[in-house]
């Protein structure tokens, strides 16, 4: 209830209820007979209208993480997601793939589609000259969410066989996914549709429970 | 490396898509990465003629069952892609500032000082590309500066250097389109200006942490001299000369960094040198013997045979010679 309005804590405020010394058939007669005008106190906390969505204040994604509030689940997006890319293109380059433009995003574009397709990193298979896509997707004690236009895509480089990426000078046969959450005792991948796309395609998500340090 | 549920089908898939719960960090233990291993990506990352005939088309059938009108629904998503649209500004949080500054104005200060002007925009889900070319490029060579900028917010800030010879670099693409399935011409078509085929990454021959800039770690007026900086040390330093054919050609020919050619090939690349290396009367045995080992690998159109190496050069710079003779 808003503060200062004079009354013990508690009570609702509306004055669209009945005054609390009116009987219950006052009441009814009041609000039945005649529209009560508002007076100056009178405070309106329900709008049951159809356009109720006035209310509403857009906040795109880019607004929200320049709100300057921490978000409530750790740090902010791009350290999670730094250090998850980091450890991912590691372990990988562990693996023996040479990672390309380690710490840049690669822009790949993909014939049928308007904007190109951003991997968190590509690699090299050294033996075969071909190029692998990496996404990487971080949430803390949170699910983890796909992009259906990301996923698309990646649909598409298999669909094709690959595609050329004139900025690498490779072809790109291969995507992977690398999901981490922190603090989850199991990931909750979403939406089950994409995530069954992705499967459908043999395109692989790789899961992890933890990213890097959970100090940080 | 790789934990086995990575990949492995559910059993019914219409009831077991869970997550999955290979967890490579417990498993590194258990099951440490290969040190050699060919092709890792066979491995590493499964293609698609790989998974078993049988169970995709037990897959597809619960799918078609879960959301009916399975393409139907694929063909709408990709209707739902959202027009690009540039906002005129790229909000970017920086060190001591409160409030985001706008990366846009600060990146044409600081270039305009550095004598760009510039050359276009791209959008691609988070990353945003300002490309800009250079006031003194010379009618022969133009050279480029990308930065892209990805996060959320925008925080990080890549660049590369290109530059280029405009009919070699137009020649190179009409070659690679001669050897690439149709789709390829609109990619292409959308290739910005400083998409060449000459190119290097700005920050990893600066050696700027991981490649790329933080924009939370500086100031805004420090993050911009730091650019103009590297700016003057990489790219004036080394490139300011290059404005003719003959030293296009000398530098792309040559594997020095940062243009270093890349060990898996660089097709494009080769068939520009090739251009260049004819125009400038250069001797077509030698061309190709220097060119032959940088050509990569091909997926050429269904129904037609890729070409070896030596038959790509070959047709390239017969080719090279009857475009120059239709100038």
């Amino acid at each position: 209830m808003p503060a200062g309005n004079g009354r013990p804590s508690g009570q609702w405020t509306s004055g669209d209820w009945p005054d609390e010394s009116s009987s219950p058939d006052e009441t009814s007669a009041e609000t039945t007979a005649a529209p009560r005008t508002r007076g100056a106190q009178d405070v309106q906390i329900a709008d049951s209208s159809d356009d109720w969505p006035q209310y509403l204040i857009p906040v795109g994604t880019a607004e929200a993480a320049e709100s300057g509030n921490p978000p409530f689940n750790g740090v902010g997006p791009n350290a999670q997601h730094a250090r998850a890319v980091a450890e991912s293109d590691a372990d990988f380059a562990a693996a023996g793939l040479v990672i390309l433009a380690r710490g840049k995003a690669v822009a790949v574009q993909i014939p049928g589609f308007a904007t190109p397709r951003v991997y968190d990193f590509v690699a090299l298979d050294p033996e075969t000259g071909e190029l692998v896509g990496f996404e990487v997707k971080t949430t803390k004690l949170d699910v983890i969410a796909l992009n259906f236009s990301q996923v698309e895509k990646d649909i598409a480089v298999y669909e094709l066989g690959g595609v050329y990426a004139p900025s690498l000078g490779g072809w790109l046969t291969s995507v992977a996914y690398d999901a981490a959450c922190d603090g989850c005792e199991n990931l909750n991948i979403r939406s089950r549709y994409l995530r069954f796309r992705l499967w459908l395609a043999h395109i692989p998500v790789y899961t992890r429970r933890y990213i890097g340090s959970m100090e940080q | 490396m790789t934990g086995p549920a990575a990949n492995d089908p559910p059993e019914n898939p219409q009831f077991s898509m869970g997550p999955s719960t290979s967890d490579r960090h417990s498993d590194k233990s258990v099951d440490p990465p290969p040190t050699k291993t060919p092709h890792y990506t066979d491995h590493i990352v499964a293609r698609p003629e790989r998974a078993p005939e049988a169970k995709r088309s037990a897959a597809e059938a619960a799918l078609e069952a879960l959301f009916g009108g399975l393409e139907r629904f694929r063909a709408s998503l990709r209707r739902m892609e959202r027009p690009i649209r540039f906002a005129k500004t790229i909000p970017m949080p920086f060190a001591g500032e409160n409030k985001p500054v706008d990366f846009v104005a600060l990146l044409n200060d600081a270039l305009q000082r550095a004598d760009y002007a510039p050359a276009g925009r791209q959008a691609a889900e988070d990353m945003n590309i300002l490309g800009y070319r250079a006031k003194w490029s010379s009618p022969d060579v133009e050279h480029f500066l990308a930065f892209s900028s990805w996060g959320r917010p925008n925080q990080f800030i890549a660049a590369d250097v290109s530059l280029r010879h405009p009919p070699a670099d137009a020649f190179a693409n009409e070659t690679m389109l001669r050897y690439l399935p149709d789709a390829y011409r609109d990619i292409y078509a959308r290739l910005a200006d400083w998409e060449c085929a000459l190119h290097f990454d700005l920050g990893g021959a600066a050696g700027w942490p991981s490649a790329r800039l933080d924009s939370a770690k500086a100031a805004p007026a420090e993050f911009a001299k730091t650019i103009e900086a590297t700016i003057q040390q990489v790219v004036f330093a080394k490139f300011e000369d290059v404005r003719d054919c003959a030293a296009v050609f000398e530098l792309g020919a040559a594997d020095e960094a940062p243009l270093r050619w890349w060990s898996w090939g660089d097709t494009r690349r080769v068939a520009m040198i090739a251009y260049l290396g004819r125009k400038l009367g250069r001797d077509s045995a030698s061309l190709k013997s220097a060119l032959v080992r940088h050509v990569g690998k091909f997926k050429s159109p269904p129904n037609t045979s890729a070409p070896s190496a030596e038959e790509f050069v070959d047709r390239t710079l017969a080719e090279a010679d009857a475009a120059l003779a239709r100038q």
